[in-house]
């Protein structure tokens, strides 16, 4: 009596399922059809319209010709584009400057000990976890030109004089930082967790090294914690940036933009032109304008995450 | 080079007794090892040492100074952790200068200081080096240049030898014990590799459950071992232990040979013993057997354990299974209070 261990089946479907090769593809296709149609074909698309003068009319009708850059050269002369260009870094940069900070206050009060933690840590991931549009809506009524309860508190605590009432979104002034408080607000709970598990990954023996070699609070902090947990925070930084760089929702719903403009990002204006205008060429440069730029960025930050790893 | 003096130290955790009442002193310039399985409160007494810990209760004296309430940096110890706590961000050059750059030493002196040390420890070509770069013998001398750039007037060392593999840990002892000779710096070595505290120390305080079983010499803790636990925690094999009525009988293995061995002016104990197995480990032969026949009052049957130097060429002839005449000088004999465990002097009674 032999053993039949080894023996294969020589073709047919079970032999097709046991090649190795076979297998994985199949299981990996699915993703990589998503891939393909939902980001790959639309982002060639995006690159091939924004060198035509594609237009909705057009759609159905006229063949739309090849432009070349002229969509981007109307672009560069736009202040309008040149305002949504400026805001997208600025919000994008000065809302996870706000991250930062308020996530290093709430990953002290993460490692500290308290009563209610448990309740805490909850309630403070839910900016994290909200789905955007639901967030964003109580941000509305929280900056509403009447019922703001951010003002009422701040009338209250007594900072606001009479006839002072900041109208938050309808400020040109004001609006900005409304969207870069939002943006912050979504962001920090990320970043403070992300901090926390990063202190904590410290070995407790180089920490209580730096302490034997004469470390005081501050040189522990700067030489020692901020430089070993700075990678990895800076992971979690990439995806504040990349999700307030290319975040539609918040500035849309908040403000639609306005007023006069000064509030539109990339994504916002390209929405804008190019579907709600119809002008889907320059819809397109618009939203493909930052591609070679982030591309960069992209590779130098995998690059420096690998040299540290 | 200090004097350490611990007196009356207790440590809690909470509901946990770290440490019960430790009163330890430590000579100048002596090499004192703490010995003591897991758990038995040896890095937690160091990490009081060094002031990475407060005693709950208790002082301790560095030079008859009180530095209880003294922060690490300024007692002026060094520490080499088990995993030698690299700053891992920074080079070995780095890594060592971190100590001097605290107490705002100048440029050009750290530097001198650190090549002097580099060339100590033979790492100077290391210097431009990321721990991650270095293998753990490297590491280890660069956690000791690090302790050694400080001048300290203390050494803690958290049983840095673990992490090294066999090979280099014999070499690594030597090394280490020489350099300590040849800097005179008072130094405590935690470890429970007893085979490393035996080599190492001038003195052992054995540890067990938060409080020193023993302090003395290797020799007098290995001879005369005040209790079952030092008794059975130091040498490999561990001394034999065998209950009697009245107490309970020691001898080490190596004590435990052939009668045929012992010369004829000898006083021994005799015993009965016959061989299950004999364990050939190169150098020396190790039998497993048990004692028959009557001896102590007892009625026999206690497994113990014999071990003979290949040297000796009888010990080629032992065989398994067979019964051999087997003794053990008086002199050799330890005796153990059946209730205490407490080490006792030679009771009435013979074998």
């Amino acid at each position: 009596m032999s053993a039949n261990v080894g023996t294969k089946r020589a073709g047919g479907i079970g032999g097709l399922l046991d090649r190795p090769g076979f297998l994985a593809s199949l299981f990996v296709s699915p993703a990589m059809l998503y891939m393909l149609l939902l980001l790959g074909v639309p982002f060639v698309g995006a690159i091939a319209f924004s060198m035509t003068d594609l237009n909705i009319g057009m759609l159905f009708n006229t063949m739309p010709s090849f432009v070349g850059l002229e969509n981007f050269a109307s672009l560069i002369d736009d202040p309008d584009f040149r305002q949504a260009l400026r805001n997208t870094f600025v919000f994008a940069i000065g809302s996870q400057a706000v991250a930062i900070i308020l996530g290093n206050i709430l990953a002290q009060v993460l490692m500290a000990e308290f009563r209610f933690k448990p309740l805490f840590r909850v309630l403070v991931l839910l900016p994290w976890a909200t789905p955007i549009a639901l967030g964003v809506l109580g941000w509305k009524w929280m900056y509403d030109s009447i019922y703001s309860i951010i003002n009422y508190n701040l009338r209250f605590l007594g900072l606001l004089t009479d006839g002072n009432w900041p109208i938050w979104l309808g400020n040109p002034d004001l609006a900005p930082i409304a969207i870069i408080l939002v943006h912050a607000w979504k962001s920090f709970p990320f970043v403070g967790v992300i901090i926390v598990a990063a202190n904590t990954s410290i070995p407790r023996n180089v920490i209580d090294a730096a302490k034997v070699d004469g470390a005081g609070f501050f040189r522990q902090l700067f030489k020692i914690n901020l430089p070993i947990v700075l990678p990895i925070v800076t992971v979690g930084l990439v995806f504040g940036t990349v999700f307030a760089f290319t975040d539609m929702s918040v500035i849309w719903l908040l403000t639609r933009g306005g007023p006069m403009n000064v509030t539109h990002v990339l994504a916002t204006l390209a929405f804008q032109n190019g579907i709600l205008s119809g002008d889907i060429g320059r819809g397109s440069a618009i939203s493909v304008f930052l591609v070679p730029i982030l591309g960069v960025l992209v590779v130098m930050a995998l690059r420096g995450i690998r040299r540290e790893a | 080079m200090a004097h350490v003096r611990i007196e009356g130290v207790t440590k809690d955790f909470g509901e946990v007794k770290a440490l019960r009442r430790v009163d330890l002193e430590i000579k100048d310039a002596e090499f004192l090892v703490l010995l003591g399985p897991s758990g038995c409160g040896k890095s937690t007494l160091m990490r009081i040492i060094v002031g990475l810990e407060t005693a709950t209760t208790g002082d301790v004296f560095i030079d008859d100074q009180r530095v209880n309430d003294l922060p690490p940096r300024d007692r002026n110890i060094a520490m080499v952790f088990q995993d030698y706590a690299l700053y891992p961000h920074l080079k070995v050059y780095d890594n060592m200068a971190f100590p001097l750059r605290t107490k705002k030493v100048p440029k050009d002196q750290i530097s001198k200081k650190i090549q002097e040390v580099a060339r100590m420890f033979e790492i100077e070509a290391l210097l431009d080096r990321k721990p991650r770069q270095l293998s753990g013998g490297q590491q280890q001398r660069v956690a000791l240049a690090r302790a050694v750039v400080r001048d300290p007037v203390i050494f803690l060392m958290d049983e840095p030898l673990s992490n090294l593999d066999a090979k280099l840990r014999a070499a690594a002892r030597d090394e280490l014990k020489r350099f300590q000779r040849d800097v005179g710096v008072t130094t405590v070595f935690v470890t429970h590799d007893q085979v490393e505290a035996l080599g190492m120390g001038d003195r052992i305080a054995v540890m067990d459950v938060g409080s020193v079983c023993q302090i003395g010499t290797p020799e007098q803790v290995y001879s005369h071992p005040v209790n079952t636990f030092v008794a059975t925690f130091l040498g490999t094999p561990p001394m034999n232990l065998v209950h009697c009525p009245e107490h309970i009988l020691g001898f080490r293995p190596e004590h435990f040979q052939p009668k045929a061995l012992f010369e004829s002016g000898d006083d021994l104990a005799d015993f009965q013993f016959r061989i299950h197995r004999v364990e050939y480990l190169g150098n020396e032969r190790i039998v497993y057997g048990g004692l028959e026949g009557t001896f102590e009052n007892m009625s026999g049957g206690e497994l113990v354990m014999g071990s003979l130097p290949d040297s000796v060429a009888h010990a080629r002839t032992l065989e398994d299974g067979k019964r051999y005449e087997f003794g053990v000088r008086r002199e050799d004999l330890r005796f153990f209070d059946n209730d205490t465990e407490q080490a006792i002097e030679s009771p009435s009674g013979g074998v």
